[in-house]
């Protein structure tokens, strides 16, 4: 009959998942939740996370911003003295000053892009993700070591060094002026000489 | 009742040391606010039982910030509630709003007036304890339609209107299983009936099938009444945003929960007291009045987790699965369970 068939099936389905329910109850080796600021799943050695740039190695050049489908590296570089020029990992130059290397991670996409351009492999991502704060501003890393003061005086500086090369670039050149008709007539008198010679 | 009480747990001791006089006010109000504390604290438990035995039968952890292994969650849960803002719609019937979560706490708190402790520890031994009990746990019904009406939100008013037409429905099945057992013990005071079951092992439960299977139905009508899952169409959150207390905040929803969590323990009682000997030993022996009153908290406590168990493993009934389980398997089941104990009574 149904009735009673229904009855047995009710009640025997339903011993079935409290025995299956009283199983999963006494077995803690079960659990699946991790506790997330005290323990966390470990990163995998490929994760892309937050950016990091070893300001130290970085020549400036800024390939990484241009890389970057968002835009959200933002650099700022001037030009370097020759004598503050240094050479990272044995062939790279520094020829700039980085005075502002930003990164603002509310905007990056983690597509990595910016990583494979840089010549000194000194942009990476690393595998922190919990860096969430209250404001978006919080989320804009700065990598610069230049203080502005020391910017400014650098570029005064620069400024200086230019117009000291400058000054001695055209002191040469009077020099050259000066020296020049002894040379100069035998310039233009090389092609004339040349060109009978082919025709 | 209150001498017993004061001087089973030592308050009354504890009163006179404090220099209250013989026969002052403060004795009864102290043994009435006993079963107040009691409520208190245990709904606090509960609630905190009820998330550790859902997460770990859904191989979660639970509330695991707030104090050690989280114990002290409902505590601050609580804090909460009070603090929170006490909202009255505007399109709601003052007054209704305002007394239902009053009537339906009432319902809960008066049950504790006849129910069975200990031997020596109940408020009043009535001669129609499991009747009173039976019917003043009706009255909320009474609250719970208030509150669905008086919301004036549809929800509510669909979540009052099913555990109506449940609870009304249900209490029939409840009625007669308990029947059952008075047929044996031929008493309807709470001690009477559980002094009954003394020397038998876990009660009436095993004295007969009929028995066995009336408690069954007990228990199966009691989680109806109070609302737990399956039978959680009142307040099924997945249909009914809350049911009855939709719109209910503060501390009248905390009253709301704390009669919903009184009532499972009491229900569960009343199982213990009328199918497992109450505050009786489980081999049948009486206990010391302290001892009972740890018995009975213990078989009840069992029955609450059994509620709870029950409510993670199975879904919810769609409303007229529920009426046919009731009117078409529990009635006529416990109808015959009724006849096969009165047969057994009157010829064995």
């Amino acid at each position: 009959m149904g009735y009673f068939k229904d009855i047995y099936r009710g009640v025997s389905s339903t011993l079935t998942g409290m025995t299956l329910t009283a199983r999963e109850l006494v077995r803690p080796d079960h659990i699946v939740t991790i506790q997330y600021p005290k323990e966390s799943i470990p990163v995998p050695e490929t994760g892309r996370y937050r950016l990091h740039n070893n300001i130290d190695e970085c020549i400036g050049c800024n390939q990484c911003a241009n890389a970057c489908p968002v835009s959200c590296i933002e650099i700022k570089s001037f030009k370097r003295m020759d004598k503050d020029v240094e050479t990272v990992k044995e062939t790279q130059k520094k020829r700039l000053w980085v005075e502002q290397f930003d990164i603002d991670m509310s905007k990056c996409m983690f597509c990595g892009l910016c990583t494979w351009p840089c010549p000194t492999e000194c942009l990476t991502m690393t595998s922190v993700y919990d860096y969430s704060a209250y404001d978006f501003k919080e989320h804009i890393f700065k990598f610069s070591k230049l203080t502005p003061a020391e910017a400014e005086q650098k570029k005064a500086e620069l400024e200086a060094w230019t117009a000291e090369q400058a000054a001695l670039k055209a002191a040469a050149a009077a020099k050259k002026a000066a020296e020049a008709p002894a040379v100069k007539p035998e310039t233009p008198a090389a092609p004339p000489a040349e060109k009978p010679a082919e025709g | 009742m209150h001498d017993l009480v004061l001087k089973t747990l030592g308050i009354g001791d504890l009163l006179a040391w404090l220099g209250v006089p013989d026969g002052s006010l403060v004795y009864p109000v102290v043994a009435s606010v006993f079963p107040l504390v009691f409520l208190i604290i245990f709904a606090l438990l509960a609630v905190y039982a009820e998330r550790k035995v859902s997460a770990l039968i859904q191989n979660r952890l639970g509330p695991m910030e707030t104090g050690p292994w989280g114990l002290f969650q409902t505590t601050a849960d609580i804090l909460k509630l009070i603090q929170k803002e006490d909202i009255t719609p505007k399109a709601a019937d003052k007054i209704l709003f305002f007394v239902a979560p009053v009537l339906v706490f009432t319902g809960t708190y008066a049950s504790l007036a006849a129910f069975p402790w200990s031997s020596g520890f109940v408020g009043a031994d009535l001669n129609v304890g499991i009747f009173y009990l039976l019917a003043i746990s009706s009255l909320v019904v009474a609250g719970l339609l208030m509150a669905g009406w008086g919301s004036n939100n549809k929800w509510s008013l669909y979540g009052a209107v099913r555990s109506t037409a449940q609870i009304v429905s249900y209490e029939i099945p409840a009625g007669l299983a308990v029947l059952t057992a008075i047929v044996t013990t031929g008493t309807l005071s709470m001690n009477g009936i559980i002094r009954h079951q003394e020397g038998m092992w876990f009660g009436l439960l095993f004295q007969s099938p009929f028995l066995f299977v009336a408690f069954i139905i007990y228990l199966i009508a009691s989680l109806a009444e109070v609302n737990r899952t399956p039978f959680d169409l009142p307040e099924a959150e997945s249909e009914l945003v809350g049911g009855y207390h939709t719109e209910y905040s503060g501390m009248k929803f905390a009253m709301f929960f704390l009669a919903e969590y009184g009532n499972m323990f009491i229900v569960s009682g009343i199982a213990v007291a009328v199918f497992m000997g109450g505050w009786l030993t489980p081999w049948g022996t009486e206990p010391s009045v302290l001892m009972g009153v740890v018995w009975m908290i213990l078989k009840s406590l069992f029955f609450v987790f059994f509620q709870m168990w029950l409510r993670w493993t199975l879904p919810r009934f769609r409303v007229d699965q529920l009426m046919y389980l009731c009117w078409k398997v529990l009635i006529p089941i416990a109808f015959a369970c009724l006849i096969g104990q009165a047969a057994v009574e009157v010829y064995l």
